[in-house]
């Protein structure tokens, strides 16, 4: 399991790429409504026989293809962020949400949806700017008087402030006094991509490449890491640096995720330790396997979703975690010396 | 060239300096013993060395030139450390983690090359870890693994090797095997500078001793100079007689228990130091 050989990586590697493209032709396919192969292919490529419907276009192009293109997004995001946390926190625990993120985000949304639900545009705004928020004070409670950022601090900051954050939603949604938009804000933290289209892409598609390509960047630096500090400054790694860069990049790729698509758990947790175990600790190999299997993972687990209980929608992070904690017991239960 | 410490102070906190005024000069092919009691400053003189912390005062040369103006790489390109002991987080193979030691040698994205692989190959050789290659470094015993972090300072192929305290917790025959491989490196010309706490050790291992004492260096020179019973006293606070091997002429320190807790009474031990101090003065 330990030391893979360079040509099993890359099988391992161009398989994932393999059934990721595989994933998002099924996600489009698969649904409530289920379309099948041969208009699709004959209005794509020409040939014989009839094409799509119009009401089947819309479905397609409109409906399907940006949620599947979202979940790749928000998965590979949520999976590199979790990959990014555990190697710089050095700590098989940490996931995206470890520094209040999710719980920021989640006070938010809930503002947005109790006090200002006629603007709709608003929510991923408001979860963004709770994230930002819930992150900021986390690091301004971290940071010493020498400006050097104890990573132990920063861990336990995350933990109240997060708590902080989910008292302040919970009281909010008690004071909402239940209906429509006290489940309204449940289904929101739960997650979900349905409210998925074009636009919410076109803004986080260069958000979540750009923070990928950065964590990309580092990931021979995450490897001196897992070394210890002063280790990887012998071998020259700046910690500062990396932690620098890595802390608010990750943020930034989580906080966008969790803006577009609620707080989807789990992902950022097992998608990485998944993939170490199957690849080796290596952050050069990790970082694109995690992206590439968060993707596909996130993406099946909304096909389910939305077609379980169809014409109802099932909250994916519910998915996520029925399908992920499962999982995760039984790696943990037969390699869990290795985690 | 090697290494040149002046007049270098460092605080943790304000107040108290934990390096005061420390002066060394270490000249390349040379190897030192950095001895003193536990408090004296010597992790941190190292890590200053090592450009982990900054000097408030003073200055560190390293080949000649100030380490503030050497980028990070290029100066692990000349200098290597192996720490007192090592917390992996993930399961690296032995290889792998030596493998890092390269890191400075070659570019962010760049593959392993030819010279790479042979300077990886001879490292773990040198160090006696090749067997263990494939291995978690997780799983490995601590004289095992710190026998793995040697070989990867020794594949960053630096001039100069930093140790700090590297045997402290590994048992006699470990500790023996360790020094042995970094006593074939000072023979082969790398500038050494180890901190260690076991002083018949540090007199075998190094050509001169560095005696640190509340942050400063108070002695520095030959062997025989330096490990004297009163250098010993004064420093460490503890009664020592030193002998000399009869057979291989090696230095070594035997420790008095019952003295220790006697405190004053000195005068048993005091006639076995003098005959040390006279042998050592008369065969330099």
């Amino acid at each position: 399991m330990r030391s893979k050989t360079r040509r099993a990586t890359h099988w391992i590697l161009g398989g994932l790429a393999v059934v990721l493209v595989a994933s998002m032709g099924a996600g489009i396919v698969i649904g409530p409504v289920v379309i099948p192969l041969r208009p699709i292919v004959t209005t794509l490529f020409g040939g014989p026989g009839e094409g799509l419907t119009a009401v089947q276009e819309v479905i397609l192009w409109q409906i399907r293809a940006p949620r599947v293109v979202l979940a790749l997004l928000v998965g590979a995001g949520l999976a590199v962020s979790g990959a990014a946390m555990q190697g710089l926190f050095r700590n098989p625990l940490a996931s995206p949400y470890i520094l209040g993120v999710a719980s920021g985000a989640s006070t938010g949304a809930a503002l947005v949806i109790l006090f200002a639900s006629s603007f709709a545009f608003l929510l991923p705004v408001g979860a963004f700017v709770g994230a930002a928020a819930a992150v900021g004070i986390v690091y301004g409670l971290a940071q010493s008087r020498n400006r050097k950022l104890s990573i132990f601090t920063l861990i336990l900051a995350g933990v109240a402030v997060g708590s902080l954050f989910s008292a302040i939603t919970s009281f909010l949604l008690f004071l909402s006094s239940g209906g429509e938009k006290l489940s309204e804000v449940l289904f929101w933290i739960m997650g979900g991509l349905g409210r998925a289209d074009w636009e919410a892409i076109a803004v986080l598609l260069p958000i979540v490449a750009a923070c990928v390509a950065i964590v990309f960047f580092f990931a021979r630096d995450l490897n001196a890491l897992a070394l210890g500090e002063e280790t990887a400054q012998h071998v020259g790694v700046r910690p500062e640096n990396l932690y620098r860069w890595l802390l608010v990049v990750t943020t930034l790729l989580t906080a966008a995720s969790v803006a577009m698509a609620g707080t989807i758990g789990f992902i950022g947790l097992v998608i990485p330790h998944i993939m170490r175990l199957s690849l080796g600790p290596d952050h050069r190999r990790l970082l694109p396997a995690s992206a590439m299997a968060g993707g596909c993972f996130l993406i099946w687990s909304d096909v389910v979703a939305r077609s379980a209980f169809a014409p109802a929608e099932l909250p994916v992070g519910v998915i996520t975690a029925f399908l992920g904690a499962p999982f995760f017991l039984y790696l943990l239960k037969t390699k869990g010396a290795q985690l | 060239m090697g290494i040149s410490v002046r007049n270098v102070s460092f605080a943790y906190e304000p107040i108290h300096e934990v390096v005061h005024d420390a002066t060394l000069t270490i000249n390349p092919g040379e190897s030192v013993a950095l001895i003193g009691p536990n408090g004296s400053g010597k992790s941190t003189l190292l890590r200053l060395i090592a450009g982990g912390l900054r000097p408030n005062r003073g200055s560190i040369l390293v080949d000649d030139r100030d380490i503030a103006t050497y980028g990070a790489r290029a100066f692990a390109r000349r200098l290597a450390m192996v720490e007192q002991q090592h917390a992996v987080s993930f399961d690296f193979s032995v290889r792998e983690v030596v493998a890092m030691g390269r890191m400075p040698h070659r570019g962010r994205f760049a593959r392993e090359t030819a010279d790479d692989r042979q300077a990886i190959h001879r490292a773990m050789a040198l160090a006696e870890v090749d067997t263990l290659a494939k291995r978690s470094i997780r799983e490995l015993s601590g004289g095992e693994g710190q026998r793995v972090f040697l070989a990867m300072a020794l594949a960053q192929e630096a001039g100069i090797l930093l140790l700090d305290e590297p045997t402290t917790f590994l048992d006699l025959r470990h500790q023996l095997a360790f020094l042995s491989i970094v006593k074939r490196r000072i023979t082969e010309g790398t500038t050494v500078l180890l901190a260690i706490h076991d002083l018949t050790l540090a007199a075998q291992t190094a050509d001169r001793i560095a005696m640190m004492h509340d942050g400063a260096v108070v002695h520095d020179g030959a062997t025989t100079d330096v490990l004297t019973a009163e250098n010993v006293r004064a420093v460490f606070d503890v009664t020592v007689a030193i002998g000399e091997d009869s057979t291989s002429g090696m230095p070594y320190v035997l420790p008095s228990l019952h003295e220790a807790q006697n405190g004053d009474d000195h005068s048993s031990v005091e006639c076995a130091w003098d005959v040390a101090k006279q042998r050592a003065g008369q065969d330099p």
